[in-house]
């Protein structure tokens, strides 16, 4: 558990602890056997044949030795250590959010939590005016037009190349330069892999990007461009101008405090738990600021508490 | 290689089996490379024939159809899998748009839709078949010749622009739309059709109806027991009077109706069978009968025989009916001749016949009675004359009865249920038109990958999965599932050449030998790995026949790969298989695309020292004449 810079006083310490402990009892009775593992533990494999060695161990004097800090997993013959404050580790498809640090011949470089820089290729995401075509000289110098240094940018992960670089592509119109919001940035073990990462939160006005390497971003919803609505870009730059209206502000900080609320003590991301959460501070008339206050701090891992009892009740009674 | 001129040396081309006339289809194919794009005007086709061709031979060849484009789209777990790790990813949507779900719409019976009603329709049908003449003229003909050479009434099609037809919306998308747009339409008319029909009492006389309906259906249950050729077969004397029903067509409401007339048995006769079934009562019958028919002799076909009524135009003659086309046998039996030949003879039976007929107008001629006569004695037939009684005392107990247009409205009625039971078939033939090809398939495909472990339940890959999505060259779920066995980190590199080898390997060799017993060790492994996912997939309602699947899996080439891997010249290899060279040259190179694809996996797996191996072994395999890039050096 991550360092609190919260005091809390007595009642709320015991109220802590005690939902703290229940959440460790009910995790024990969920998954039997998960093996913590350090840097340098040796993994009991059993003396099996054809063991697969995956990430984050090695073979040491004959045995399995973890490289990594983590959780041993296995499928099959493969056992692994999987992570969880170590970097990110992308896959192909995963959803990601970045910033620009760097623009280099044709490509960006984007700084995305994991051991290098991502690479941005000109030729791998769709141009402003959404006409498909070779990518010329001119788009090249044009490139800071499309995304300057410190742009906040989504994208999704095409692959590796044989170097071992990672490469990104944009080729949607939902990929691209982020405005207008906040961009956190969380453990990548705490956002867990779905279908859906890109979430519109219609009763706020927002748009929530849970990137897979844990850097979250909250801002207004922007509506997707049609091809067919091109022809009125003319209009947009205008409406640059345009403020965030206040409301709109507001509930990107009431989200966003919910996510650095439930990232600080360490509960899985979901959109749905981000929302309960804020819902929660605004039925029991807790102010934005005083959402990462002590008493809110403590009611939420009792909330959590109670939501898992629950789930596993129903998986019981199932 | 583009070219300007296509030379066909010769009309004929071997096929393996004899020297044939080339198809049309090939020879689009071929002509149709003449032409540089953006260089020449038009490409020159030159045939040299060198021999006596047939006009029609010449026709079919240059002026005949191309080959058929069929969509071979099929599902595989590699696809879907890299479509479910992409947040785009949406293999409905592949579907959708594939190829193969647009040819699935454009095969809908197409019977009950009107012309005026699908434009789109019939605009591409159009279409493509300008299209095709299009191009066929101009591989045959000079252009302007082409065009000329259309029909008049298709030339302005080709400028899309003046016709209205032509521009609206790309079928691919817009044809289950359209389709599904008519259905509704057509449902609406008929639904305002139906509902404007309306019966006085409806409810009393639907009542009525359906009693005449249940009547109808119980005297076809009686009459099928009693002419049960068990019962009927010794009654059928010659000589004997029958009832025979016969379909006679009202040109004034064009409808055909049932109707009855009057024969005489001559013969009857079995019909032979291919089933094996010795007892008689299950055979069928025919049954030689002497009535009035219409002969219609239409030049060059057969000549078709109608029965008519016996006071109607038409001559006497025997034909032969089924059994199910009698509708009662009677008591009356008639002396007949015994010679039917002569037109006098029958002309003056049917006159026997006839007077028959008219002394017995009064209550007709009786009929064989079941019980006493006939002695059927079944349970379900008493049951069945039962119902009919009780069903005829409800008729006369129904008010309805007596209406004097009950006639006409039961017909209303006839036509306003006929109407509800077509509305009822449209909007089941609109629900199919909207289902998706592979439905079935997606569904019990994601099943197989949710039991083995490749997905979770809310369509999210897991670590096989991600080892499966890189595998797209082999069996993708044996070979992962292989993978995940272990059984490549304890053998050497030859052996994981010779073991990957089954899964390039498809062809059946009469006398495979066996490979050595390590190789077979690992062969057997493999089969093991394959018969469990095969079963899985057939728990999870995938249509797969297990053996065989697990038969395709053929060691016939593992002892030549393994020579190959430990450095064998390639005629020593094929000294070891009984194959062509070109089949083993193949599969190696096959080989080495999986062996580049289980790098990748390993590579995704972070298990170092196997990625090293399948690296060493493409290097071991990639060498000498199997990766010449061409044998002309």
């Amino acid at each position: 558990m991550k360092e609190l810079l919260i005091s809390l006083n007595q009642t709320q310490k015991v109220r802590l602890q005690a939902a703290l402990q229940h959440l460790a009892e009910l995790a024990s009775q969920v998954s039997s056997s998960n093996l913590a593992v350090t840097v340098a533990d040796t993994i009991p494999v059993n003396n099996e044949d054809g063991i697969l060695k995956g990430h984050g161990t090695t073979e040491f004097d004959g045995q399995v030795v973890a490289t990594l800090c983590g959780i041993v997993e296995r499928v099959n013959k493969l056992v692994y250590v999987r992570t969880l404050r170590a970097r990110y580790k992308p896959e192909v498809g995963d959803i990601i959010v970045g910033r620009v640090i760097e623009i280099a011949p044709k490509r960006w470089r984007l700084e995305i939590n994991f051991s290098q820089d991502a690479v941005l290729m000109l030729q791998s995401m769709n141009l402003p005016d959404g006409i498909q075509r070779r990518r010329t000289a001119v788009d090249e110098l044009n490139m800071r037009s499309i995304f300057e240094e410190n742009d906040v940018v989504c994208a999704e992960v095409r692959g590796f190349q044989h170097d071992g670089s990672l490469h990104l592509q944009a080729r949607s119109q939902k990929y691209g330069k982020l405005e207008r919001g906040q961009l956190l940035i969380i453990p990548a073990y705490l956002v867990k892999r779905r279908k859906q990462h890109f979430h519109h939160l219609e009763q706020y006005g927002l748009d929530l990007i849970l990137g897979c390497n844990g850097f979250v971003w909250i801002g207004e919803h922007a509506e997707p461009i049609d091809s067919e609505v091109l022809e009125d870009r003319d209009k947009i730059p205008k409406d640059k101008q345009r403020d965030t209206p206040l409301e709109v502000r507001r509930n990107i900080c009431r989200i966003s405090n919910s996510v650095r609320l439930l990232s600080a003590l360490g509960f899985a991301l979901s959109v749905e738990a981000i929302v309960d959460t804020a819902e929660a501070s605004k039925s029991s008339n807790v102010d934005i600021k005083d959402m990462l206050g002590a008493e809110f701090y403590v009611q939420t891992a009792e909330r959590e508490v109670q939501r898992r009892a629950s789930l596993l009740r129903k998986k019981r009674f199932v | 290689m583009p070219a300007k001129t296509v030379v066909f040396t010769n009309v004929r081309k071997f096929d393996g089996d004899k020297f044939r006339w080339l198809s049309s289809g090939e020879y689009i194919q071929m002509s149709g490379r003449a032409g540089r794009r953006g260089i020449d005007q038009r490409g020159i086709c030159i045939l040299m024939v060198d021999e006596k061709m047939e006009p029609s031979t010449a026709k079919m060849m240059l002026k005949g159809t191309a080959d058929c484009l069929n969509s071979a789209f099929h599902l595989s777990y590699n696809m879907l899998l890299n479509q479910l790790r992409c947040e785009d990813g949406d293999p409905e949507k592949l579907l959708r748009l594939s190829f193969y779900q647009f040819q699935a719409d454009r095969a809908l019976p197409d019977i009950e839709i009107h012309d005026s009603w699908c434009p789109s329709r019939r605009c591409i049908r159009f279409f493509s078949s300008i299209a095709h003449s299009a191009r066929r003229a101009s591989l045959t003909t000079p252009s302007t010749a082409a065009s000329a050479r259309l029909p008049p009434a298709s030339r302005p099609a080709l400028s899309p622009a003046h016709h209205p037809l032509i521009v609206p919306h790309p079928p691919a998308r817009g044809l289950p739309a359209r389709l599904r747009a008519f259905f509704s339409k057509q449902v609406k008319a008929l639904e305002k059709e139906r509902d404007s029909i309306v019966i006085d009492e409806e409810e009393s006389l639907k009542d009525y109806y359906n009693l005449l309906q249940q009547y109808k259906s119980l005297k076809k249950d009686v009459r099928d027991i009693v002419y049960d050729p068990k019962y009927c077969l010794p009654f059928l004397q010659p000589g004997r009077l029958v009832s025979l029903l016969y379909s006679s067509y009202d040109k004034k409401s064009s409808v055909s109706q049932e109707q009855i007339t009057w024969g005489i048995i001559i013969n009857f006769q079995k019909i032979i069978s291919h089933v094996e079934d010795k007892r008689p009562e299950n055979s069928q019958y025919t049954v030689d009968v002497l009535t009035r028919c219409v002969v219609v002799k239409e030049a060059g076909t057969k000549k078709s025989v109608k029965i008519v009524h016996l006071k109607e135009q038409g001559e006497p003659a025997v034909i032969s009916v089924p059994l199910s086309q009698i509708d009662s046998l009677s008591v009356v039996r008639i002396y007949i001749p015994k010679d039917l030949l002569p037109f006098e003879v029958r002309e003056n039976t049917l006159k026997i016949l006839s007077e028959v007929y008219s002394r017995f107008l009064k209550d007709g001629i009786p009929n064989l009675d079941p019980e006493e006569d006939m002695k059927v004695q079944s349970n379900s037939y008493r049951k069945a004359v039962r119902r009919i009684e009780a069903l005829e005392r409800l008729f006369e107990k129904h008010e309805i009865r007596n209406l004097p247009l009950i006639q006409q409205n039961i017909q209303v009625l006839h036509d306003k249920q006929e109407l509800s039971a077509k509305i009822k078939s449209i909007k089941k033939s609109l629900r199919s038109s909207t289902a998706l090809a592979f439905k079935d398939e997606l569904k019990s495909h994601k099943r197989v990958l949710r039991r083995l472990g490749y997905i979770t339940s809310d369509d999210v890959v897991e670590v096989k999965g991600q080892v499966a999505c890189e595998i797209s060259s082999a069996d993708e779920l044996t070979l992962t599932e292989l993978l995940f066995s272990g059984i490549f980190k304890d053998i050497g590199i030859e052996e994981i050449v010779a073991l990957l080898s089954c899964f390039v390997w498809q062809e059946k060799l009469q006398d495979g030998r066996k490979p050595r017993e390590e190789l077979d060790l690992l062969f057997s492994q493999l089969q093991e790995t394959a018969r469990r996912v095969s079963n899985v997939q057939l728990d999870c309602k995938v249509p797969i026949d297990v053996e065989s699947t697990v038969n395709s899996f053929r060691p016939d080439i593992m002892e030549a790969v393994y020579a190959w891997a430990k450095g064998s010249k390639f005629f020593e290899i094929m000294e070891l298989s009984s194959v062509f060279e070109g089949s083993l040259i193949r599969a190696i190179r096959r080989l080495e695309e999986v062996l580049q694809q289980l790098t990748c996996a390993a590579k995704s797996l972070g298990e170092t020292e196997m990625e090293d191996k399948f690296q060493e072994a493409v290097v071991k395999i990639k060498r000498d004449i199997v990766f010449a890039a061409s044998l002309y050096l």
